[in-house]
């Protein structure tokens, strides 16, 4: 019972199938990367928010896989790669090495996203890069959690690390980790957090060395080639069905500190054959504000927007990116010159994603979609909590400190209704349970409903908006609320005849004689109990006219309660 | 005599196990779901088969999908939800996250219960249990008049911190029952007693959704056996690997949601025990998807909440890791010329192309026949032809073409991608977690699991792949070994440090009670009774949760607070690789898990000895070998395997509902209880090596 082998007939694997199975392994790694940097962290805002990536890269700073974990961050670590390696330069690197940057003026984003590299050596040669970015809860500054619109400087903005490594062949610089941990709110999850960005890191170092050690150090440099290729043919050969053409729009977001003008991000794509240009001549020049969005976030939303469009089913890589080439104009909000704040970007980066979209629009003929919220209602606050049950069996006063961030309508689109109660663009956090809230905060969410009407009308209704109305139980209680599109020029765009979504807005005391109205970024209140603070998004946009909505969903929308009229 | 039906969306299998004699037959018929009377029959035609009567049974095991499919095609039955004022909006909130960041056009899972059929309540307890807004009477009325005109099926009542205090959830309950004492209500204090407003609600609304249709499909199947003199008792399997008689079946219907791969996890479990293997995992593969599991040291992995199908479900379930690589998933080429395995399905209809049913797209059991790996003749017990030009045609105009290969290779291509998509949910499960792969085993069943374990044995260094005598029903031999669960829990959130044990004893104590009574309703003795407690516990100011062994209630003392503390380090170090000695931890939740041990079926008596080597049925080119090259291989009927038979890979051995291809540099013997053990030869290594393991420069 000998089996003869068949010579003639040998099939040798195909390279590209060779590739698509190192790319499910190069991901692979990436998500183990992942779950290895998430399972180790502190914060809850790793946990609940997913705000952190990891990514592998080739040794020259291309990347090859990122486990997909937060949009916002799509792509960040590549352009920090290059300015970290004209400062720390790759080749001085050595195994066991961690290096790390925040500067938003070295290719990173606002001072709490702290990025990190470590090489991957496999006989002694570097044959790939590590690097995880993770949203650290603080890294210091005026204010818990360091980011407010009203700073000016970004050294207001907590410590900042120029590339530099923070271990060095295994060994912990003791100097920098207790430099970090005196310069920030709550040494204990930074640092655990930071350990937790080096543990994904090393497990990718080890994944990566057993690919190695399957492959070859030759064919693991050629398999990567391959499927950096392979994302660039994926996404001209989208590029490519839509045909040349150019289109323009622009999309404004309240100030609320330095000036009353709202923030105008203005974009103009041009699709020429295969490669996408996206320019942003024409939007506002940059604010005495933290709203100003540093380079590496203004590039990573329009990576965002065009995978969106584009490559939503692609695994993204570095080939991606190689069709598109992005212009801002130095000094202006979407790329501000040092020292500019940048602590509260992720309001501008909103709206980067979704000019970048609404310019797309007119360009695509199979896909229509309208305009998604990006009011981004976030309400911070923190004191002495003073409830008896809290209090009880300890001699202190307890203090605590919690941020909710509200979603709301998204677009339409010709494929159906848009999505209600969704974070939307570069984000997608939890909505914070009102159970917990109350239980860590003298804190009472009273609501948290749907608002009728609040999507556009049209064939295809926008998303509805979200409420939450809060009741503060002690007295001296500081409070920041935040929202964007509170006025008619900065509000959800209504696509093809349909109407633009609801307002958002911000109020103390709604529906009672002492309502009062908030401006779009209320900071430092100090309220008393019994204040109840109501705090609502927007809508998402309609798309189509209104009137050839069908009738089975008038009525239904009308039965369910999410239009009265 | 014992028999297990387990009624799944495309086949009913069935396992019947003579007691006495140890012997063991297997039955495979299409579903019908739902009905009652197919069950029947089912029973009628393997009962006749082994030359007896349904009357004779001693013990009948079932599992259903009725509750599943109700959720996922969102048939379940009429639900009321009663919340806290200002919160209607709970399940159409949900987290408010996306399922997938980059489609525009995607769109939400519909809720179980319409924002229309969503009741608001004045009322409000504290984060500490103290009543805010009493419930009074007037509005416990103006509530039910509300319900009543809704004419609910069933009502869901959960309301905020009813986990803290339940007294509103209970008087609106027994005034339901006042009301409208035929329907059933689900209260939140008593499904999920636990922090977070929405997957407690959901879980509560998803009880009253499949209660209903549990209710009715159970009923009706007790009647029918009645009809058909069966009076043998009856189980019904849960999500969690136990079993549950019919009146807890239907006091507690959303236990039931996932059952379905429940069975082959538990037949692993029982039967790895048997055979000495302590760490496994299950891989079972069927028609649409590949499902994995982890038994390590001789437990199986419960997780307490997941997402099903999109919505939060918090009840105890096997931890099951599917991924769309089933027998139909789709091969295609992307924009970019890149070859793709799923996650599309052809499912059971159309089916693959091969199956000549309307399919056209190219699947893994397509690719799986043009290779050579599937038997024409004998395909699922001979009830499918296969059409082999289909399968050929198929792979050639939509993935051969567009990728300017040959059929044969492209087909590999497609198993090659798939194998490497399944590796990674094992990592996952395993490696992630800290296990070292080399010393699990992968016990492989259902209809394609033996044509892809043995891959994955060489490109993750598997200790080696276990299949069973009959893989296309392990699922439903799983139901013989399944003991009565019964899940009990209560939020308990406090420091360790201000443990009060006295408190922890006199929760828990209420939990066993609890247990305790509904075993003794089980009719459970009570030296079959076994009683397990664990607390979700973690460190102060993270979120996410580790479940840590308690002690019994009467073991607890002074020291029991530091002592868990060192426990849930300890778990911490096992489970992340890392753990902060130093921090404040606390507990969340504790859990009471009550056991009514069933007794086991026998063990089959062994596979008679021979003398001479098995005999091959045919021979047929297979690319088995190095390099992908074709080699004459042997296919033989695993009927014609003795008891110790040995085969060196290359070979194929069928059997009436699956396939099992041993590679080249492989080795397959029967063992015990008729388990084929494949392993990889040591001397073969470098011989066998795959292509995987190779370098391709080019």
């Amino acid at each position: 019972m000998r089996a003869e082998p068949d010579e003639e007939r040998t099939m040798n694997r195909p390279a590209t199938v060779e590739r698509d199975i190192f790319q499910r392994r190069v991901v692979g790694v990436a998500e183990e990367m992942s779950a290895a940097l998430r399972r180790s962290a502190f914060s809850s805002i790793i946990w609940e928010m997913y705000d952190y990536s990891c990514a592998l890269f080739t040794p020259d700073g291309r990347m090859i896989a990122q486990a997909e974990t937060i949009a916002a961050q799509l792509g960040v670590m590549e352009t920090a790669c290059r300015h970290i390696d004209e400062e720390v330069p790759i080749a001085s690197w050595r195994d066991g090495d961690v290096v790390v940057c925040n500067d938003p003026y070295r290719g990173c984003t606002h001072t709490p996203d702290i990025v990190m590299f470590t090489p991957v050596f496999a006989d002694g040669r570097l044959v790939a890069l590590a690097s995880t970015i993770a949203h650290h809860v603080d890294i210091g500054g005026k204010s818990p959690c360091t980011t407010v619109p009203d700073n000016t400087e970004v050294f207001g903005e907590g410590l900042i690390f120029p590339p530099m490594k923070i271990v060095r062949e295994g060994e912990e610089n003791a100097e920098v980790f207790a430099m970090l941990a005196a310069n920030v709110r709550v040494p204990e999850a930074s640092l655990g957090d930071l350990r937790a960005q080096i543990a994904g890191c090393r497990t990718g170092e080890r994944r990566v060395r057993d690919l190695v050690r399957r492959y070859g150090t030759e064919s693991f440099r050629n398999l990567c080639e391959a499927v950096l290729d392979h994302g660039e043919a994926c996404l001209r050969a989208s590029i490519r069905e839509i045909g040349n053409g150019t289109s323009s729009a622009t999309v404004r977001i309240e100030d609320g500190v330095a000036s009353d003008e709202p923030i105008a991000v203005a974009c103009r794509v041009t699709v020429a054959d295969d490669s996408l240009e996206v320019d942003f001549t024409g939007t506002s020049e940059q604010r005495a504000n933290g709203l100003n969005c540093p380079l590496a976030s203004t590039v990573s939303m329009v990576s965002y927007a065009v995978k969106a469009v584009f490559s939503p089913d692609i695994v993204q890589n570095g080939g991606c990116t190689r069709p598109i080439r992005v212009r801002a104009p130095e000094g202006s909000v979407l790329n501000p010159a040092r020292p500019a704040a940048v602590g509260s970007r992720h309001y501008t980066q909103q709206a980067v994603g979704e000019a970048v979209l609404g310019a797309l629009a007119p360009l695509v003929p199979q896909f229509a979609w309208s305009g998604s919220q990006i009011s981004f209602p976030a309400l911070k606050a923190g004191g002495f909590d003073r409830r008896p049950a809290r209090r009880a069996g300890r001699n202190d006063m307890p203090y605590f400190a919690i941020t909710d961030l509200l979603g709301g309508g998204g677009c339409a689109t010709s494929r159906g209704d848009g999505m209600s109660a969704i974070d939307t663009h570069g984000g997608n956090c939890e909505l914070l349970s009102a159970e917990v809230m109350e239980r860590a905060a003298p804190i009472r969410v009273l609501r948290t409903e749907l608002v009728p009407d609040s999507g556009g009308r049209g064939r295809f209704r926008g998303g509805l908006a979200i409420r939450r109305d809060y009741e503060l139980l002690c007295d001296g209680v500081n409070v920041n609320a935040y929202v964007q599109q509170v006025e008619e020029r900065t509000r959800p765009r209504g696509g093809d005849g349909g109407e633009p979504g609801g307002l958002a807005c911000v109020a103390l005391n709604p529906g009672t004689d002492s309502e009062t109205p908030l401006p779009s970024k209320a900071m430092g209140l100090r309220l008393d109990a019994g204040t109840v603070i109501r705090l609502q998004s927007s809508g998402g946009g309609g798309l189509g006219d209104p009137d050839e909505r069908s009738p089975e969903k008038v009525d239904r929308d009308l039965e369910l309660g999410y239009t009265t009229r | 005599m014992r028999l297990s039906i387990d009624v799944g969306g495309t086949f009913t299998d069935l396992v019947l196990i003579d007691d006495a004699g140890g012997r063991t037959l297997v039955d495979k018929v299409p579903s019908t779901p739902g009905s009652a009377r197919a069950v029947i029959e089912s029973i009628d035609r393997i009962t006749r088969r082994a030359g007896t009567t349904a009357a004779g049974l001693d013990l009948l095991l079932h599992g259903f999908t009725i509750a599943t499919n109700a959720w996922l095609t969102r048939t379940g039955s009429r639900v009321v939800l009663l919340t806290t004022a200002g919160f209607r909006d709970v399940l159409a909130l949900g987290s408010q996250r996306r399922s997938d960041t980059y489609d525009l056009g995607a769109a939400k899972p519909e809720p179980l219960v319409p924002r229309s059929r969503v009741v608001e309540v004045a009322e409000r307890i504290d984060a500490f249990g103290q009543v805010v807004t009493p419930l009074d009477e007037t509005e416990t009325t103006r509530v039910l008049d509300a319900v009543a005109a809704l004419d609910p099926e069933a009502l869901a009542v959960s309301l905020l911190f009813s986990w803290a205090n339940p007294v509103h959830e209970k008087r609106l309950a027994a005034a339901f029952r006042q009301r409208l004492p035929d329907r059933p209500v689900y209260c939140s204090c008593e499904v999920n007693p636990e922090i977070e407003e929405y997957p407690r609600a959901n879980t509560t609304a998803a009880a009253a959704y499949v209660g209903p249709p549990v209710r009715q499909y159970t009923e009706a199947l007790e009647a029918a056996l009645a009809g058909a003199g069966i009076a043998a008792p009856l189980r019904y399997m849960r999500s969690d690997g136990g079993s549950a008689t019919a009146l807890s079946a239907r006091g507690n219907p959303a236990a039931m949601l996932l059952s379905g791969p429940a069975g082959g996890v538990v037949a692993a479990l029982a039967l790895g025990e048997a055979l000495g293997v302590a760490d496994l995992i299950t891989f079972d593969m069927g028609g649409t998807s590949a499902d994995f599991s982890v038994v390590r040291e001789g437990r199986t992995a419960t997780v307490r909440d997941r997402d099903f199908d999109g919505l939060p479900l918090r009840v105890p379930m096997l931890e099951i890791k599917a991924i769309s690589a089933g027998g139909g998933s789709i091969g295609s080429v992307d924009r970019g010329g890149g070859l793709r395995v799923g996650p599309a399905s052809a499912g059971a209809v159309p089916g693959p192309a091969c199956y000549a049913r309307g399919g056209t797209e190219p699947t893994l059991t397509d690719a799986a026949l043009v290779l050579g790996m599937l038997e024409v003749e004998t395909f699922a017990g001979g009830e499918i032809g296969l059409d082999l030009e289909r399968a050929r045609n198929a792979i050639g105009s939509r993935v051969a073409a567009p990728l300017g290969l040959s059929i044969e290779v492209a087909a590999l291509g497609m198993l090659e991608v798939a194998t490497a998509s399944m590796a990674q949910a094992i990592r996952e499960l395993s490696t992630e977690r800290g296990d070292d792969v080399a010393l699990f085993s992968l016990l492989a069943f259902g209809g394609a699991g033996g044509l892809f374990a043995p891959w994955l044995l060489r490109d993750l260094g598997l200790r080696e792949v276990l299949v069973p005598r009959h893989p296309g029903v392990f699922a439903a031999l799983g139901l013989h070994y399944a003991d009565l669960h019964h899940h009990a829990q209560a939020s308990f959130p406090v420091a360790l440090v201000g443990l009060d044990p006295d408190r922890l004893r006199s929760v828990l104590g209420e939990l066993a009670t609890s247990l305790d009574a509904a075993l003794e309703r089980d009719g459970v003795d009570r030296r079959a009774r076994r009683m397990t407690f664990s607390a979700d516990m973690r460190y102060v100011g993270q979120h996410h949760r580790l479940e840590v062994p308690l002690p019994a209630p009467d073991a607890l003392d002074a020291a029991s607070g530091g002592k868990l503390g060192g426990d849930f380090h300890d778990h911490h170090e096992r489970r992340y690789g890392y753990c902060h000695r130093g921090s404040a931890v606390e507990i969340t939740n504790v859990h009471a898990v009550g056991l009514g041990v069933q007794s086991r079926p026998p063990e089959p008596p062994p596979e008679p000895a021979r003398e001479s080597d098995p005999v091959p049925r045919a021979w047929r080119c297979v690319p088995l070998g190095a390099g992908m090259g074709h080699l004459r291989t042997p296919v033989f009927h695993r009927d014609d395997l003795a008891a110790d038979a040995r085969l060196a890979g290359p070979a194929i051995v069928v059997q009436d509902d699956s396939t099992l291809v041993v590679l080249t540099g492989q080795t397959a013997r029967v063992g015990r209880l008729g388990f084929i053990h494949v392993t990889d030869t040591p001397a073969g290594a470098g011989r066998g090596d795959i292509p995987s393991r190779r370098s391709h420069a080019r």
